[in-house]
């Protein structure tokens, strides 16, 4: 890497000689000076408020007790401004001593400055489609992860999560436009990075997330699955503040599955060997010596136990007008809620620093993670099914937990009394190790010069390391049945991943009377590489020490490595035109060339424009005067995406495809997968309406916005016919279209009255999603329960329409024939073509299966609602979705009637004598296939969460000053996923999946747990 | 002084463009481009080595080639909770999770692939040419024997001779079984032409010199002839049969269990095995997917198969064929020795079993005790406790000697030369030391021989993958007192349902490749 970046290093250190060369110092005159106080409404000091001379390049700050003092004479204008308040403006008098400013709270956020790509707008002057989040309220979700933070609180953001501690989340903007990663782009303070996760929420000070191509399309190749930019906390000029936030809580699975006893579960699987004709299991049979009946093992309350969370985090910060700096450290941890040493902690560091020097703006960012998560579910050689969810439900009660007798002392079903192959979550989360570290740099210096007035340079360098550890161990054990391991397993995986990127932007502000033109062009470079090296070593000996050091035989040990590296150029233009703040029009443009693709795909040509009208600003047209401000808006773009693997438009020899002659290996080489070589860049196109409204001076405003997204060239993997005989059976080549559209609806709320104050937040959204290409032969794909075929939605539940269980004999040979062992109380599955009765059409998973639900909810929605009452403060947070099915895999797994253990449900299973039921007969081998992927397990997948609700109570500042310690005291108490409206009878409708083919498949993911948590916020 | 500003600043901007550029050139530092190989002999040596690793994947020889072969016949069973060995057994696989087969069918295409990449480009090669004659053999040999079990199993099934030039080439559209047939032969006769008859001959002078599991022009013979059997060509069957025998390099071993252990492998009775091993490549096991050096090259057949608290006994032999073995004892009174080389069962007087007996295995479980378990390809002989590690260094044996002696006899027999089949007949029996009625044999009608001919190869071959296909070859499945017979010998028989003697063509293949259609009955 190093070597790799000489070159531009040398560039780079050249341009930054250049910027010092440039380097001026303004020297202010002097004046007299004058004095004042900044206060609020209610008379209490506002410290770091900046007070300018209007026309003069001078300005200061207020003090803690909100003092401040300027050099200014009599007629000068002053500005005061602070985050929070309206602007003021005050002229000054004769005697400029003493000045008392009252400062309002602000309640319109037009004048609010939103960050958009390579710089900054002002909100009534947005054309494209950008959201700015409640920050405060987002924060209100304990969480490491930023994305998270967001489900419910942005229209158009999609959010699914599991409980699982350090678990992967899925985010997406406005649907799926990719068929591989949909995840946003996320910058933090001027920097793409991916696995945002890493970095503290506790930092983050504003997010906004940028829906359409007109607002993403400066951020161009990486923009087309939507952008959220995030600033961290920055320093203020004024005294050092500390500030000290904590929290720590509890955390609960919020529901039980009620599973069948030991005596249930016996007269369950006795029932199903019965039914194939078997003998009964030893353990079931009472006439059995090895008859079990002492034991009568809940797995859930064996396996879950309380976790816990906490997080902590202290800040400080300050600064003069020439520099300010903002230092954080953090630390999160929490524990998970199935038994075990699984985790995931977190310390980081972020510090910001940024100065001004004449024309030279300056600044620099270090943020530093390291981080452990300790994995569930993780073994070698034995499969988990269904993961350890899904197999702590399955486990058999007849199974103890532990048992001295096998080794590693944990209980094991037998092949032969048992007879069932069940998972001991218990024992398996317990000996087997396995956990990645990792540990992340992010590193980012900008300057900026003026050259002349309105023109910048700006450059930007950054570089983004990640060093990760997959650890795995696992001990010789005995637990049953298929869980034998008699090898120890070490996997250790060191790799590394770093990314460099140079920005060069030039900025050009022209303002000709009411025309104001905003000129941006720029060059970026980023290098990004990846390495690995993977040791594997396996014997029969256990290891004392889990070091390679520790494995004596040679043989044992394997070793493997790989690295990769891509680059990314890109030039970019905008102009921002603004007639008047009545009209405005932006224009983006942007040229990527991709290491991705050959020579002759390499480049890709990006545009977008938007305008927006500001009604209210018209002269012409008299509004009422509760419209506070009227702007209709709307663009079109388009934008690029080259997110997939490194190398893909060649074809490479596997040099590894090796053969035996003499027991000696003889090296084979050989093409295994079929690469397409002219892969080209991907392309989303958007086109988005809106009408933004405020009212009662913005105190209600409301925005509604209509988006049409039409994705094509979607590089994937199709599926190509096993006949090819390539490894995978695909090709990734650019194949598919996908078309998105919906409506977006966000309505705020705030006001005052007296000492009580409110504000709600609402937000509403749809989304439409359908295929409009499959690339190849157009077929279908299927995952999970689902297909994906043109026309239709992604990842559609797919599968048998079932129509009651068989009664007799007579039943079975009027209908559809089914299999040949199918017998009275298997499942009736619809025959689709109207020969349901005939029993010489045999049923087929080609001709019979049917549409079974769309996996996408209909319409989405968050509510956030705040209020406050002197010094008390309560939120609550609720939301949902509603009109999508869940394919519920956990409960097919627990209504199998085969040897694992079973819900409730089927004990109402069909016999001659109960007959008036939908659970099938149990039947060893399932011959009929009663537990193939059809509507039993389709089930509806709305919900609506009671997310947070808080309670907080702020310490008065007057009782406060007597302390002289702390500035500000706050204590809270919360909980967090209270209350969940739903009929699904799985864990938790919100469940994480591939969020794409198989999204509406529930395999068992880790339930959202229910938090109950006290806080602390303070400010020295 | 602006201007020169300016000037400098672009002079640097332009310069970063420039440079960046040419960064945009990424080699992949990883693996060696297609383009840029088939360039040497030792390339070439290469390709095709790689078209024998498909042999040992998962749905190859590695585990379930095996049980594809096995479990259908009348002298397997299987009571595995996994359905996709399970189904096997009872006819009843779906379409909807290819589980099993379908990894079969892929893998026999990947070898093909691989195959076709050496047809492809060998030939170009300037090289040896006698090494490039055997190279192009063996890719020959590769494909008829990757085609042949396409077609056995799968019947109607895409044959693909070419590597793909363009994505359009991806679809080459399903043959006949007739048609696949064919080309299996095809394929077979190529490889004779180019094959040598051992790879010890002093002419062998490559790197392949000396290289046991390399395929021979014997191999080649043997399986044209039993491309023609299974055809009913008899005549052309037996002159390849003929051929084979006339070779003079083939034998039987005396003890027959020296068929099935690591300890006799690439003997004088084997024409063809596969070749695993406990000791070459990494530790890691290789069931399926992109190779890696970590992949060892065990097989997993022994641990699928194992005994009940050795291994996962998703595979037993039936009771049927456990009896069928005692019918006749040896000249000496005793019991047939092919019965002990191909079950575990409480044989009278103790039989050992890894580190104890059988007795001692299952003495506290009486339906354990009378129960009976797969041996042939089994570590059972004390060289190991069990089968749990999963790796077996066990070559599979896939065509032996004593298979084309008697698909030889079989030639004989529907040619009306009983005398020869008689006397062929009997070379088998006698290695396994089974009295001497050659000439009892030969006064055998047609019909009677065809039923000694079941007997003699379902003994011989239990567990050996080929009693099924007998059975359907010899129409068994559509001869009602033949099929009831069958139900009466494994009762996983009473599913079956016409149509069923072939696999589903994986739903993959139907999806995306247009056109294919499903086998009947699926």
């Amino acid at each position: 890497m190093k070597k790799r970046l000489s070159g531009l290093s040398k560039a780079c250190r050249c341009l930054l000689v250049i910027l010092f060369i440039f380097m001026e110092t303004g020297v202010a005159s002097a004046q007299s000076p004058v004095t004042g106080v900044v206060r609020d409404q209610n008379g209490k000091p506002v410290a770091g408020a900046t007070i300018t001379l209007k026309g003069k390049k001078i300005s200061t700050v207020s003090a803690e007790d909100g003092t401040f003092t300027i050099a200014a004479s009599a007629g000068d204008l002053l500005q005061i401004t602070s985050v929070n308040f309206e602007s003021y403006e005050e002229r000054i008098g004769s005697n400029g001593r003493n000045l008392r400013i009252s400062l309002n709270n602000k309640t319109s956020t037009l004048n609010d400055v939103v960050v958009v790509g390579y710089g900054t707008v002002k909100k009534s002057d947005l054309t494209g489609s950008v959201a700015v989040v409640n920050v405060n309220d987002a924060k209100k979700t304990a969480t490491y992860d930023v994305a998270k933070m967001l489900q419910g609180q942005v229209a158009g953001v999609s959010v699914q999560g599991s409980g699982e501690p350090g678990g992967y989340v899925q985010i997406k903007i406005r649907g799926i436009s990719t068929f591989g990663n949909n995840s946003p782009l996320f910058v933090i303070d001027g920097v793409p990075v991916d696995a945002p996760f890493d970095f503290s929420t506790d930092d983050i000070e504003s997010i906004q997330v940028l829906k359409d191509a007109s607002a993403g399309a400066i951020y161009g190749s990486r923009a087309a699955t939507g952008v959220i930019i995030i600033t961290t906390k920055k320093g203020k000029a004024g005294q050092m503040r500390i500030n000290f936030n904590s929290y720590a809580g509890m955390q609960k699975v919020p529901k039980t599955i009620p599973m069948t006893n030991r005596e249930q579960y016996q007269k369950i699987t006795s029932a199903a060997e019965q039914n194939a004709g078997l003998t009964i299991a030893p353990a079931n049979d009472p006439s059995s010596p090895s008859f079990v009946s002492g034991v009568n093992t809940d797995w859930q309350h064996e396996a879950l136990k309380t976790g816990l969370i906490q997080n902590h985090s202290v800040g400080l910060s300050g600064g003069s007008d020439i520099v300010n700096y903002n230092v954080s450290l953090g630390y999160f941890d929490q524990t998970g809620y199935q038994v075990g040493p699984q985790k995931y902690d977190r310390y980081t560091l972020n510090s910001n620093l940024q100065g001004k020097k004449g024309r030279l703006s300056f600044g620099a960012k270090v943020a530093y993670t390291q981080s452990h998560k300790g994995n569930y579910a993780a073994t070698n050689g034995h499969a988990v099914f269904g993961g350890t969810v899904t197999s702590m439900l399955t486990a058999i009660p007849t199974l103890p937990v532990y048992d001295p007798n096998r080794l590693g002392g944990y209980g094991g079903s037998d092949q032969v009394i048992n007879r069932a192959i069940s998972a001991n979550v218990v024992g398996i989360n317990k000996l087997v190790n396995d956990y990645s570290n990792r540990n992340r740099a992010l590193l980012n210096a900008w300057g900026e010069l003026e050259i002349v007035k309105n023109l910048k340079y700006r450059l930007n360098l950054s570089y983004d390391r990640t060093d990760y550890k997959n650890f795995h161990y696992e001990p010789k054990f005995d637990m049953g049945y298929y869980y034998l391991n008699d090898k120890y397993y070490m996997s250790e995986q060191l790799g590394r991943a770093n990314t460099g990127l140079i920005e060069n932007t030039l900025s050009y502000l022209l303002q000709i009377g009411k025309h104001k033109i905003d000129f941006l062009g720029g060059m970026t470079y980023q290098e990004d590489h990846s390495e690995y090296i993977t040791g594997t070593a396996t014997d029969t000996t256990d290891l004392l020490f889990q070091t390679f050091g520790a494995v004596a035989n040679a043989n044992a040990k394997g070793v493997t490595s790989y690295q990769d590296a891509s680059t990314l150029l890109s030039y970019l233009g905008r102009v921002n035109y603004n007639y008047d703040d009545r009209y405005l029009l932006t224009i983006n443009y942007r040229r990527d060339g991709s290491s991705r693709f050959s020579p002759f795909q390499r480049y890709g040509n990006f545009e977008g424009f938007a305008a927006a009208w500001n009604v209210a600003n018209e002269h012409f047209m008299h509004l009422p005067d509760a419209i506070s401000s009227l702007k209709l808006r709307g663009g079109y773009g388009e934008l690029g995406n080259q997110n997939f693997a490194n190398y893909r438009f060649q074809s490479y020899m596997n040099n590894t495809s090796n053969y035996v002659f003499n027991e000696v290996l003889a090296t084979g080489s050989t093409v295994v997968s079929v690469a397409d070589p002219s892969l080209k860049w991907e392309s989303t196109n958007t086109t988005n309406v809106a009408v933004d409204l405020g009212l009662f001076n913005e105190k209600l405003t409301f925005t509604a916005e209509y988006f049409n997204r039409v994705s094509k060239d979607i590089i994937t993997d199709i599926p190509i016919p096993y006949s090819v005989g390539s490894f995978p059976q695909t090709l990734t080549t650019n194949a598919a279209s996908v078309k998105n559209s919906g409506m977006e609806f966000t309505l705020t709320y705030r006001n005052k009255a007296g000492a009580f104050s409110y504000n709600i937040n609402a937000n509403a959204y749809t989304l439409k999603n359908k295929v409009l290409k499959l690339g190849g032969a157009n077929n279908p794909i299927y995952g999970a329960g689902s297909k994906t075929e043109i026309g239709r939605e992604v990842g559609e539940l797919y599968g048998y329409q079932t129509e009651g269980l068989f009664q007799n004999a007579a039943d079975i040979s009027g209908h559809a024939f089914q299999t040949a062992s199918t017998a009275p109380g298997d499942v009736k599955f619809k025959a689709q073509n109207g020969k349901e009765n005939d029993n010489t059409y045999a049923i087929t998973d080609a001709n019979d299966r049917v549409y079974l639900g769309s996996a996408i909810p209909k319409l989405y929605y968050g509510l956030n609602v705040d209020l406050g009452y002197h010094n008390f403060d309560l939120s609550f947070f609720f939301q949902g979705n509603s009109g999508s099915k869940i394919f519920n895999g956990v409960y097919q797994a627990v209504m199998a009637g085969q040897y694992g253990n079973s819900h409730v449900d089927e004990l109402n299973y069909w016999t001659p004598s109960n007959t008036n039921t939908l659970i099938p007969r149990p039947v060893i081998g399932d011959p009929n296939g009663n537990g193939r992927f059809s509507d039993r397990f389709v089930e509806s997948g709305s919900y609506a969460k009671l997310q947070n609700a808080q309670v907080g109570y702020t310490i008065p500042a007057s009782v406060l000053e007597r302390t002289h310690v702390f500035k500000s005291f706050r204590l809270y108490i919360s909980g967090q996923n209270l209350l969940t409206i739903s009929k699904y009878k799985g864990y938790d409708p919100d469940f994480i999946n591939d969020g794409l083919f198989s999204r509406g498949f529930d395999y068992g993911s880790f339930p959202n747990p229910r938090t109950l948590m006290v806080g602390l916020q303070v400010g020295l | 002084m602006l201007n020169i500003k300016y000037r400098i600043l672009l002079f640097f901007f332009c310069g970063s463009v420039i440079s960046c550029n040419k960064k945009l050139e990424q080699v992949n530092p990883n693996a060696q481009t297609a383009a840029s190989f088939w360039k040497t002999g030792q390339d070439a040596l290469e390709g095709v080595n790689a078209a024998y690793a498909p042999l040992l994947l998962d749905g190859a020889y590695m585990r379930f080639t095996p049980i594809l072969l096995d479990v259908r016949a009348d002298d397997v069973r299987s009571n595995s909770p996994w359905t996709a060995i399970s189904q096997v057994g009872r006819f009843t696989l779906g379409t909807s999770i290819p589980d099993g087969y379908g990894w079969a069918f892929d893998e026999y295409y990947e070898g093909i692939s691989r195959c076709n990449q050496v047809l492809d480009n060998v030939p170009d090669i300037e090289m040896d040419a006698s090494l490039k004659n055997r190279i192009l053999g063996q890719a020959y040999f590769l494909r008829g024997l990757y085609f042949f079990h396409l077609v056995d199993l799968f019947g109607n099934v895409a044959l693909p001779l070419t590597s793909p030039k363009t994505t359009a080439d991806f679809f080459v559209s399903q043959s006949t079984e007739e048609n696949g047939w064919k080309q299996v032969m095809a394929d077979f006769k190529q490889a004779i032409d180019l094959l040598p008859v051992s790879y010890n001959d002093n002419d062998v002078n490559g790197a392949d010199h000396g290289q046991l599991g390399r395929a021979t022009k014997g191999a080649a013979m043997a399986y044209l002839g039993k491309a023609y059997l299974f055809n009913k060509m008899f005549s052309e069957a037996s002159a390849q049969f003929k051929a084979v025998i006339d070779l003079g390099v083939y034998d039987l071993m005396p003890n027959y269990k020296d068929n099935f252990t690591e300890a006799h492998e690439n003997n004088v009775e084997s024409i063809f095995e596969v070749q695993f091993s406990l000791t070459a490549g990494g530790t890691d096991l290789g069931w399926q997917g992109i190779p890696s050096s970590t992949w060892g090259k065990t097989s997993a057949r022994a641990i699928t198969f194992g005994a009940r608290g050795f291994g996962w006994t998703d595979v037993q032999p039936t009771f049927s064929v456990f009896n069928e073995y005692q019918q006749e004892k040896t000249i000496g009174g005793e019991v047939d020795p092919r019965l002990d080389a191909t079950i575990f069962y409480n044989k009278p007087g103790g039989e050992p079993m890894y580190h104890t007996t059988f007795l001692n295995a299952y003495g506290g479980n009486p339906a354990d005790l009378n129960d009976i378990f797969c041996r042939k390809y089994e570590n059972g002989d004390g060289n190991k406790g069990d089968e749990y590690d999963w790796k077996s260094g066990i070559n599979e044996r896939l065509m032996r000697y004593s298979d084309v002696l008697l698909m030889y006899a079989e030639c004989q027999n529907e040619l009306d030369n009983r005398a020869e089949c008689a006397k062929f007949i009997q070379k088998v029996r006698t290695r396994v030391n089974l009295p001497d009625r050659e000439a009892e044999f030969s006064t055998f009608t047609q019909e009677q021989m065809r039923d000694q001919i079941g007997h003699e190869r379902l003994l011989e071959f239990c567990l050996e993958g080929h009693r099924f296909d007998d059975i359907r070859r010899w129409g068994w499945l559509q001869d009602p007192a033949k099929l009831a017979w069958l139900k009466q010998r494994d009762e996983e028989f009473n599913s079956y349902a016409p149509g069923k003697e072939l696999y589903p063509i994986p739903q993959g293949e139907i999806d995306n490749n247009p056109g294919t259609k499903q086998n009947p009955s699926y």
